[in-house]
This record gives C-alpha cells, structure tokens and sequence, in this order.
C-alpha cells in the first residue's frame, strides 16, 4: 500500500558516466543535470560562472567580483536606470540561487540511498554557491542603500529623474510636492502589473464605494446592491487593465482627507486583511480605545464585505460575517473585531445584502437614507408607553432612577404633563442624585447631588467667594459682542480651555484678548470654589460615566503630549473647555451644543442664591422633562444632542 | 435621399454611424448630474474642459472616470465603446504627504 519513495525509487537507478563527476547514478544525475540547468541561466548575468569553475576555484567571490563591475558612484541623468537595472540583475540572479537549497537536499537524498555519505565536488560546488549567493545578497543591499541614500541627498535630480522614468510629465512631481493621485495610481498600475499576483485599484475606489464622502473618514455602514454591481464592474476592468488571470492580493489605496495616503490589502492566499497607515499616533490611539471607537474598525468591516463581494469571483466562498470558525486573520489594530461585529449583526443586518442581491429583485434594494445609523447614540425608546414612569434603583442606595418611556408626541402637552408629574411626584431636591436611563438601562442623564459636606461652613463660604469672584471677574472685564450676547440665549460667557472655536482651525487654547481680561479669567479659574465644584463633577462623572470619563481623559493627555501648549483651565480636568456665564440672571433659548462630542456629556453647575421653585429650571425638550435646578447642583446630559433651555430665575 | 445615399462607396465607420452624438452623463460624488451630447470622435478632454468650465473648476483638479477607468487625454466615446446615456464618474484630485 504505502510506497516507501528511497528504496522502491531506487531500484532501477543505474550508472551513468556524467562529465566531469565520471561515472554516476541516474537519479544523481537527474539533479546535477538540473544543478547544471540553473547554473547555465546564470551565466546570463555572471558570464564566466560554471560547474567547472564552481567545484574547481578557491575564491569564487573574486570572480564574480571581477564579473560585475562597481558602478559610477556620481549621480548623473543615468545613475537611476543604471542602478535600477543592476538591482533587478542581482534579484534575478538570487532567485535562481534560490532553488540551491532543494538541489542539495534532493542530492544528498539520493546519495545516501546509494550509501555514498558525500561527493568532494559537490560539496565543493554548493559551498561555492553559498559563498556567491552570500555575497550577492550583501552587493544588492549596499547598493539599495546607497540608491535611496542618493535618492534623498539629491532631491532635484531625483524629481527630474522620476519624471523621466514615468515618462509622462507630471505637474506634481516636485521637490516638497505631496503624491497626488496620478503618481499614486500610475505606481499601482505599475507594479501591480508586474507582480502578476496583486490587483490595485484605483486611488478613487476606497472614496466610491468603501467610504460613505470624499474626504474617506466615515466607512460606509449601509452598502446596497448597486454597490456590489459597482464593485464589480471596477474590479473586471482593473483586471483587464492588469491583464491578470489568477491573483492574491487585492491592493487598496485611500486618501485620507486630502492629505494622508494609506492602504489596506485583502490577502486570498493568506487569508488576512491589513490596514497599512504610517501614522504611528493612528496606531498607539487606536489600541488605547474600545473597540468600537477605533479609527480603523468600520473600515475594516466594509473590507470584510468587500472580501466576501470578491470571493466569488475568484470562484471561493468568504464568509466572514458570524463566523468564529473562519481562518481569515484581521490587523491586530481591530483584533476584537469579529465580536463586534457579530453584536452589531444582531442590532442590524448591514452587510448581509445578498438575499435581495438578484437583478429581478432590485425593488427590494435597501433604501440607505432611511437606514439607521450604526450608532446610536440614545437608543429607540419604548414606544407608546406610560409617560413617564420611574423606579428606584435598588442597587444604588439613596439615589434615583427615572426610566424614561417615548412619550406618544413630543409637544407642549406632553412636556406639561411630564413637568405636572416629575415635581410632584420626585422632586430633584438636590439632596440625593437622580439618573435617567433609556429603555435598556443606560444612563443618559445625571442629575447631580448637592455634596454631602455642602452644608458645612466651608464649602458655603467657598462657594459665597467663588461667587463674588465671579461678580468681580465680570465688573473688571471687557467683553466681546460675541461674548455678551451669545445665539444661547441673554447672558455674558467666557470661554476657556482648548478647542477650535474662534475660527482656529487646528486644536489650541481659547484666546481671551486684553491682559486684563486673561488675567481676571485665570484668576477666577483658579479660585479654590472653582477647584472644588470641578473635583466634585469630575467624581460624578467618573462614576455615572466611567468609560466616557476615561475617553475625555485619555483623549485630553494624548493631546497634551502631542501638543504640550494646551492647556485646560486646571490641572486634571477631563473636560476641554469650560464657560462660565456671568449672568446676572442666566436666559437660554432652546439649542444643541453642536461644538460638544456627540456622545459626550457636558456638566452643568449652578451657582447663586435664588429660589429653585420659580425658576431656573433646565428644560431638555427631546425628553419632554422640565428639571428643578438648585443652586449648587450639577447636571451632566449630552448637551450637543437633546436641545435644552433654561428657565430665568425670578427677579 | 439622403446624405448617406450620395456618398459612394459608404465607408465601413459612416455604416456604424461613427460621428452620431451620443448622450453622456457626468455624475459628480456628491451626485449631481450633467448631462451633455457629445460626437463619437470628439476627444473626451474637450468634454473634461466643458465640465469643468461649467463647474469653476481647473481641469487639471478633475479626473474622468470611466466603470473605474481614468479617462486619457485622447478617450473618444468611439476609443472606449460608450453607448448611449452612459455615466462617466467624475472625481476631484486626491494629495496626501508629509510637511516636515
């Protein structure tokens, strides 16, 4: 049953006189004739390289040597060509000295089988060509690193050079230029064509279909069947263009915002999909965050349905959708992907198109504007429900839980009927604090107790100073129109902190103009009040909000350590900014804060003596609550989503 | 009767109807549409430069795309095989690099 290769394969092997080893067995022979095969191809780069020579000469590497000449060293118009050329001979030449090790091997095989331990002359030749295959490998690295040394010590010729070697002009090859996509695609194309087993794609492709604008930040979440037609169609011309019968890889080029290009590869044969991006800050960034926040998470699932778009065409089945069991390896940038993925399919069938993906069956193609969008922030709540109804969360003792219910129209009814209940029933006497959660329990507003220690004497007096420092602040400073009378509402705000606001269009500090000004600011915003209310916020926040907490924090220290001229208005905060409205009695219209993080929550504290019961209410209009607001407690809501107002307290 | 009548002989391009306009729709990535009539000898580079003076764009920030191909200078709708009301996307540059 079993064939026993060396004994039954050697049977018939006979002797054969095979110059000039004299006489030997045929199976021997077979693999010198190939040894000799690889040798002769040889000589088309090194001429005087032979069997004679290689089991004969004592120092082979000074022939070779002899053989290839050293180039001129000057960098002059043929310096690219010529070392381009002698590069692509000494690869060739190394790829046929590859096959050297099987030869070998295959050789001592058959010896051993003839019970012949070794042969001086072979031994002689391959130790011979692994001293030539040794000194190759080291002539070809020096002269690489030599070529791109050159390359950037002579960065004008360079540019001539390259626009010589395309032999199209382009305008945008230059010294200090950036790589447009012409250059870009023109190389994609080029070398994609040459390696025979990787499709590029245009640079224009990830912008088309994998990203949802231009600009490729946001992956598309939503792919329709028109975009699977698309894909298909680019891919059948690129592979016409390549003239490419079988291939690997499929090669991806995006251009990040007009002013980063990156890559990612899809490997059939390896069975792998890699994000290659340069940026090492993208890297360190993305392992510090969740899963879900990562830069290069929804990208990487539009590749993983492109994968599975692709598959077919090259006659295989991807299935990387719920499926653990696949073999298929993702960039360790979004290791935990697969998990995400699957708790994402339950949410949302996304990428699951092809049901309807049939050309009769285009009616049912999925309509992208009504879609959902893949996150949702607040999540649907429970329709049609009681109004409002609320539980005592058992698990936190002396605090409040509002669960929340939609309330069948959001309209002033409704609001009234929400504001007749909430105070009547769970008045939010600043004594204990109050979350409100959605239908599933996920907290979307604190309503923040007074302190404990807030009765004491200290802390009121603090907070009575922080006040007439705040007063003082007000009187001994100018303001901007714009800070006098903010679109918010009738008050006076400063602003302090980091941001983009004021027309910056990188990340810096907010400019107070005046000395005066930016010193009263600074003062107020290290007043010991205001230390105490941050440090207070900060406890509620990090333990209503820990994740989010920890998102600002991190978010703010790599800032920092980026740019460390930043600044935020005291040591340890988590938020960016802070504002203070000076009142006197603080008004607003109802607004987003559309320059907050969108998930995030915004803190809002207030200070003064006025009477909580006729005034000052916060009102958050998309949850239909009208909120008691006293003075010294904090609110944290996600101010840049639900449009809130305020109450003016009583004169 | 008519012109094609007197020509003798037909050549094999007038039997085809080589110089009939076609109608080409340019499709910008945010969507819009142009449409334009164009000969099937007319270089696509006049149609590059039409679109892009309608736009009030330079021609040489705009990329013709055709089922994903680029467009070349010297592209006529007869050189790729275009039909009737097809689509030619169009795209804007794309720069990416590094500013020390």
């Amino acid at each position: 049953m079993s064939t026993s290769y060396p004994d039954d394969g050697h049977r018939d092997c006979t002797l054969v006189d095979w110059h000039p080893f004299g006489m030997t067995r045929t199976c021997v022979a077979k693999h010198l004739l190939h040894l000799s095969t690889l040798i002769s191809s040889s000589q088309l780069y090194v001429p005087s390289l032979s069997m004679q020579l290689l089991s004969t000469s004592e120092n082979i590497v000074e022939v070779v040597r002899r053989c290839l000449k050293p180039l001129p060293g000057e960098y002059d118009c043929r310096f690219y060509t010529r070392t381009q050329s002698r590069i692509k001979l000494l690869c060739r030449l190394l790829d046929l000295l590859s096959h050297l090790p099987d030869i070998e091997t295959s050789l001592s095989l058959c010896l051993n089988q003839h019970g012949v331990s070794s042969d001086s002359k072979i031994t002689a030749i391959f130790h011979n060509a692994h001293l030539l295959q040794q000194y190759i490998l080291k002539t070809r690295l020096d002269l690489e690193s030599n070529f791109f040394y050159m390359l950037d010590a002579y960065p004008d010729k360079s540019a001539k050079n390259l626009k010589l070697v395309m032999k199209l002009n382009f305008e945008t090859v230059g010294i200090g230029r950036w790589l447009d996509d012409e250059i870009i695609n023109y190389f994609v194309t080029k070398w994609c064509s040459q390696s025979q087993t990787v499709l590029g794609l245009s640079t224009f492709f990830a912008c088309k279909f994998l990203f949802r604008e231009n600009a490729c930040i946001h992956a598309k979440s939503v792919l329709t069947s028109e975009d699977k037609r698309g894909v298909q169609k680019w891919y059948r011309v690129a592979e016409k263009a390549q003239d490419l019968k079988e291939w690997d890889c499929v090669f991806i080029l995006i251009n990040q915002n007009w002013s980063h290009w990156y890559s990612a590869c899809i490997n059939f044969r390896h069975k792998c999909i890699n994000i290659y991006d340069s940026l090492c800050d993208v890297c360190l960034d993305n392992r510090a965050r969740p899963v879900q926040l990562r830069k290069n998470t929804n990208t990487m699932l539009v590749l993983m349905w492109f994968a599975k778009t692709l598959g077919p065409m090259r006659g295989e089945a991807v299935h990387l959708k719920d499926n653990s069991a696949s073999a298929w390896k993702y960039d360790p940038h979004t290791e935990a992907l697969r998990k995400c993925q699957e708790e994402r399919a339950e949410e949302e069938d996304v990428f699951d198109e092809d049901a309807e993906f049939e050309e009769s069956n285009s009616m049912k193609e999925k309509d992208v504007s009504s879609s959902p969008p893949f996150h949702s922030p607040l999540p649907p709540l429970t329709s049609g429900a009681t109004p409002l109804t609320s539980t005592v969360a058992p698990e936190t003792p002396g605090s409040l839980m509002l669960r929340l219910y939609q309330l069948p129209q959001m309209d002033l009814a409704a609001t009234a009927v929400a504001h007749s209940y909430l105070p009547a029933s769970y008045p939010y006497r600043g004594s204990t604090t109050i979350t409100i959660v959605d239908s599933q329990d996920r907290i979307i507003t604190v309503l923040g107790r007074v302190p404990q220690g807030a009765s004491d004497a200290s802390w009121s007096d603090t907070v009575n100073d922080l006040m007439q420092a705040i007063h003082s602040c007000k009187s001994t400073s100018t303001f901007t129109t714009k800070e006098s009378h903010p679109q918010q509402g009738h008050f006076t705000t400063r602003v302090g902190g980091i941001g983009y606001g004021g027309g910056q269009i990188t990340l810096g500090n907010f400019q107070i103009s005046g000395i005066a000004n930016q010193a009263a600011f600074s003062t107020l915003l290290i007043h010991k009040g205001m230390w105490w209310i941050v440090g207070w916020t900060h406890t509620l926040f990090n333990a209503y909000g820990h994740k989010m907490y920890m998102e600002y924090k991190v978010t703010l220290q790599e800032h920092q350590a980026r740019n460390p001229s930043l600044q935020p208005t005291s040591p340890n905060m988590v938020f960016a900014t802070t504002s203070v409205n000076f009142g006197p009695r603080t008004e607003t219209h109802p607004h987003c804060d559309t320059g907050n993080l969108v998930h995030g929550w915004c803190a809002i504290i207030t200070l003064g003596d006025y009477n909580p019961n006729e005034g000052g209410h916060l009102l958050l209009w998309d949850l239909g609550l009208i909120i008691r607001f006293p003075p010294g407690s904090t609110i944290l809501f996600p101010s840049a989503l639900i449009t809130h107002s305020n109450v003016p307290i009583q004169s | 009767m008519s012109e094609e009548d007197q020509q003798v002989p037909p050549t094999e391009e007038d039997v085809k109807g080589d110089n009939t306009p076609i109608n080409v729709k340019v499709v910008s990535s945010s969507g819009e549409e142009v449409f334009f009539k164009i000969k099937r000898s007319t270089p696509l580079r006049k149609l590059l430069g039409a679109y892009a003076n309608k736009v009030g764009k330079q021609e040489h920030t705009i990329r013709f795309l055709y089922d994903g191909a680029r467009v070349a200078q010297t592209d006529t709708p007869k050189s790729l095989e275009m039909e009737d009301n097809d689509t030619i996307d169009v795209m804007v540059e794309q720069v990416g690099g590094y500013s020390p």
